[in-house]
């Protein structure tokens, strides 16, 4: 499953993990289903979210493409470029990523994060109740 | 900023800002009155003024007023300062500074990653009626044209360049729901169709 297959697909919803583990809910054009896991979330910003959000594209970007424009937007720093360039300076450092959750109709969002995973819903019910397990 | 009517007579905006309250409380700013760090060129999301362009400002300023003060001389008669230099030296003063600045602010810009999108990452809900606005990729190709129905709302989506099933470029149509209330997830038509003459072109 790639990332462009997700046109006119749909984003459900999100669930954030205590810790820095966030799922993300996708339907496909399809309709089946997916749960993107990002790892390592150091920010993220979602904002529009309505019945029904339709994605325009979902598009992931190197640490090396990240802009100032995207750690002001994650960070809501307005226009403080110090700490904005502290901040980009840093995601390279680290060499995060960014995901860019872009609509047609509803949800927007902006994800800073180490690593990700596209899962089947079966196979992220399984990995799931794993993780539960492991921790109980 | 091409998305509002501007009156140079007073200085202020005459419409509203599309962006609504996600800009700021008031309609009218220009990037939330902070033009010295946002620009704002499609008038639909602010972004970060880059170190080229603030350095080419500094840089402009920088020439021109030091092409003035190195043709400062005492008139030996009044005792009075004159400035030789005519306008159209100070103004290349002006534009040999703001080259040096705006390359001084280049190679900033690279080093810190400081450059920002000319372009929102996807069009508004919103918009004004029978306008078109088109979101492109980092490589200017479109990703998606709309235009705006009489109510303010997307009335067709050209969507270009995309692999989810739909032909490329395929166009998708916006209904009204029948109690005059604002389209939703369901208005929108699905799948795409071919794109006709009198779909919305890029702009």
């Amino acid at each position: 499953m790639d990332f462009q297959s997700f046109h006119d697909g749909h984003f459900d919803g999100i669930h954030l993990e205590p810790g820095k583990t966030v799922h993300i809910f996708l339907r496909a054009p399809n309709k089946d289903r997916y749960i993107l896991v990002l790892k390592g979330v150091e920010a993220l910003t979602l904002s529009g979210v309505k019945a029904g959000n339709i994605i325009l594209d979902l598009v992931i970007r190197s640490a090396r493409e990240a802009t100032s424009t995207d750690v002001q937007e994650l960070y809501d720093l307005g226009e403080n470029n110090d700490q904005a360039a502290k901040l980009l300076g840093s995601t390279r450092e680290k060499r995060l990523q960014i995901l860019e959750l872009n609509p047609s109709y509803g949800a927007s969002g902006l994800f800073l994060f180490e690593s990700f995973e596209i899962k089947e819903t079966n196979e992220w019910m399984a990995f799931t109740l794993r993780s539960v397990e492991a921790k109980a | 900023m091409r998305a509002r009517y501007f009156d140079p007579a007073t200085g202020r905006f005459l419409s509203e800002d599309p962006l609504g309250f996600t800009a700021a409380s008031n309609f009218y700013p220009y990037v939330g009155n902070r033009p010295l760090f946002f620009r704002d060129p499609w008038g639909k999301q602010p972004c970060c003024i880059p170190f080229a362009l603030k350095y080419a400002g500094y840089g402009a300023a920088g020439g021109a007023g030091l092409t003035a003060l190195g043709s400062v001389a005492v008139d030996a008669a009044t005792g009075g300062i004159n400035i030789l230099a005519t306008p159209s030296e100070i103004a290349l003063g002006a534009a040999a500074g703001g080259a040096i600045g705006y390359g001084v602010g280049s190679l900033v810009d690279i080093l810190m990653g400081t450059s920002c999108s000319s372009s929102p990452r996807s069009n508004p809900f919103r918009g004004k009626p029978g306008d078109v606005s088109t979101t492109r990729r980092p490589d200017g190709t479109p990703k998606q044209v709309r235009r705006y129905g009489p109510d303010g709302y997307p009335d067709t989506d050209v969507d270009h360049d995309t692999h989810g099933g739909n032909e490329n470029p395929h166009a998708h149509d916006w209904g009204r729901p029948a109690d005059g209330t604002p389209p939703t997830a369901g208005d929108r038509s699905e799948p795409g169709r071919p794109v006709t003459p009198s779909d919305p072109r890029p702009n």
